[in-house]
């Protein structure tokens, strides 16, 4: 069995895991519009607050060393002496550098190797970056890479952070809601976007952790090979992940106690999401997107998400879909409208990325 | 040059349309469904076309859909909204 | 593990397992040869000229690959992707922050390949690869590295086959180390190239 743990959030709502999870609980947001900021983009946006960076380091290396730091002390430290693998997970990385032409700077393996050196491990790196599925991908191939005894233990830091380059992209797409995004609602009109760093350590070694993991029993990812922009409107790749992760994983439809949605906010995505659950026999499934709390985080939002969705699991509590008044999309599925204390054992997380990608992931109690 | 000329250099451009001649687009012809093979990244495109080469902006990518049906549109449009 | 195919395609190659193809193109020149390997393979593929030169290379490293690997033999979901480099799409991100740098509308078409998974999903959209697929970035192409990777998707059950290996691309220099990886030859435990 290979387990998951250690949690660890900096974002717009906290700086630990049951800090964001207690803040969401709350119906707090971190996506706001900030009118007194000189943004290249003024629409509402999930920023860190107050952050403070590591003297000689960019933000993006400050906020990986301080979330990693933190989650490596939710662990045995007698294990920081094994196998360890670091996995960062982003999109972008430090892509400001490159305003000034620093190339090298703005290489994400330069970002990793400067992060690797501040962690009190002696350890591999790996970058993975594949647009918003980056997290799921780096714990699924960390989960893989682990029950192959490739390594002992792997550390996951989901990162990106805010930025101009971005912000304009999203904003050629007219991607970007004018009002905090909406996910899954009737008039929902694009995403919000926002910065985080998440991190979680995947082992074999249960008693790694100094608080009791939760299984990881795998994932999926999938391709619909049909446009690089827009979901498939059928949605038949991530169809095909939710049912391999499923039968692999040897989960019934009908054990998923909660979906942790990818839930953007765009009319597409979110369209996509509902058929894909309808088709997966997965309608009735008690089903949120977190994105409402911090914006799309992108290269985070992965590892941010099962994070909190591994605090769901720990307290038997689920978020509501925040922003979200009145479901609205082209199948009718369960969308959480209020927090909700159920037993939470069993969790289906899904995300969809540019690429045409999909990626599927189940955890267990 | 013909504006409807024009726009035809300028769609072969914007778009990457590299195996397409000005005369193969005629004017009426839809430029979405089969006729070019555009899609919802061209349609993008095109309304930075429409700011890049007139300095016409468009704030609702919606209305690209009646803008953009054929070079005899985007002509019109464009003779209304120039500056 | 042996490669059942090999592609390499650089500023000073151009070669499908070990022989040297087209070359007139392959005699050392700087410039990127990606429109004249496309027209040498007359493939009818419009969408071609929109892609940028990430996606370009390795969508022509795969048609290069089916001149001796038969797709169809495969199930569609059953081709993994792995893809690594160390500039990630730093090819195209130059150009999207130039456009930023001088003021000017930003392209939806440019911004969309400022991510390196770009490239698998071209490639699975011309090959119908369904499958599983991973964009790594690391410093430098290490065979055993990436094999890990593709071991993984054996052992776990994930594919039958592999397509990937390293893309490389910056500014006029290139480098594609394109491999196709069968399951079968996987168990058998060859030496990989």
């Amino acid at each position: 069995m290979i387990y998951i743990g250690a949690e660890q959030i900096i974002s717009s709502l906290g700086n630990s895991a049951s800090e964001n999870f207690n803040n969401a609980l709350k119906g707090i947001s971190g996506v706001k519009k900030h009118i007194d900021c000189n943004l290249y983009a003024k629409k509402p946006l999930g920023l860190l607050q107050n952050f403070e960076l590591i003297p000689g380091f960019s933000k993006v290396e400050s906020m990986c060393i301080k979330s990693g730091l933190e989650s490596l002390s939710l662990i045995n430290n007698s294990n920081l002496a094994d196998k360890w693998l670091i996995i960062i997970s982003t999109t972008k990385g430090d892509i400001d550098k490159l305003k000034g032409g620093d190339v090298d700077g703005a290489k994400p393996t330069f970002l990793a190797k400067r992060i690797a050196k501040k962690l009190p491990i002696a350890s591999e790196i790996m970058v993975v970056s594949n647009a918003c599925i980056s997290g799921l991908a780096a714990t699924i191939n960390a989960h893989d890479l682990v029950k192959t005894g490739a390594y002992d233990h792997v550390l996951v830091i989901g990162v990106d952070v805010v930025s101009e380059f971005t912000t304009l992209g999203f904003e050629s797409f007219y991607a970007l809601s004018d009002s905090p995004l909406a996910p899954f609602d009737k008039h929902r009109k694009g995403l919000s976007l926002g910065e985080a760093v998440s991190s979680v350590v995947i082992s074999a070694t249960k008693e790694l952790f100094l608080s009791t993991p939760i299984k990881l029993c795998g994932g999926v990812t999938t391709n619909d090979a049909n446009h690089i922009s827009g979901p498939s409107r059928t949605a038949e790749g991530l169809v095909r992940a939710i049912n391999l992760v499923l039968q692999r994983s040897k989960v019934e439809a009908s054990a998923i106690d909660f979906i942790s949605a990818h839930g953007t906010g765009t009319l597409f995505n979110d369209d996509m999401e509902s058929i894909a659950f309808t088709k997966s026999k997965l309608d009735k499934v008690p089903t949120n997107s977190m994105k409402g709390y911090f914006g799309h985080t992108l290269g985070a939002a992965g590892v941010l998400e099962l994070s909190m969705s591994i605090q769901s699991i720990r307290n038997n509590k689920l978020v509501k879909t925040l922003g979200c008044t009145t479901p609205g999309t082209v199948n009718k599925i369960n969308i959480l409208l209020k927090n909700k204390d159920i037993p939470v054992n069993t969790v289906l997380k899904t995300a969809s990325g540019f690429g045409g990608c999909n990626a599927a992931i189940i955890l267990k109690s | 040059m013909d504006l409807k000329e024009e726009l035809k250099q300028h769609l072969i451009e914007q778009l990457n349309l590299e195996e397409v001649d000005a005369a193969d687009i005629e004017n009426d012809a839809a430029l979405f469904g089969d006729g070019l093979g555009l899609d919802s990244i061209d349609a993008l495109e095109l309304i930075v076309l429409l700011d890049t080469h007139y300095n016409i902006k468009i704030n609702n990518p919606e209305q690209g859909k009646e803008i953009f049906q054929s070079v005899n549109s985007m002509a019109e449009f464009i003779s209304q909204n120039r500056d | 593990m042996k490669a059942k195919a090999i592609v390499r395609i650089s500023n000073t190659k151009i070669e499908l397992n070990g022989n040297v193809q087209f070359k007139h193109i392959a005699d050392g020149r700087r410039e990127l040869p990606l429109k004249l390997i496309y027209n040498e393979l007359e493939i009818n593929y419009p969408k071609f000229y929109k892609m940028d030169n990430l996606s370009k290379l390795g969508f022509l490293g795969v048609e290069m690959l089916k001149k001796v690997i038969d797709f169809n033999s495969f199930e569609s979901d059953r081709i993994a992707q792995i893809f690594q480099n160390s500039y990630s799409s730093l090819d195209t991100d130059v150009v999207h922050q130039q456009l930023i740098n001088e003021e000017k509308m930003p392209s939806p078409a440019i911004f969309v390949y400022t991510l390196p998974n770009i490239v698998m999903g071209e490639i699975a959209i011309r090959n119908k690869f369904y499958g599983e697929n991973l964009f790594t970035l690391v410093d430098e192409f290490l065979p055993q590295k990436w094999i890990q990777l593709v071991s993984l998707q054996f052992k776990a059950g994930k594919a039958d086959a592999v397509v990937g290996g390293w893309i490389e691309i910056f500014k006029n220099n290139f480098d594609l180390r394109l491999f196709f990886i069968d399951k079968l030859d996987y168990q058998v435990g060859f030496k990989v190239i």
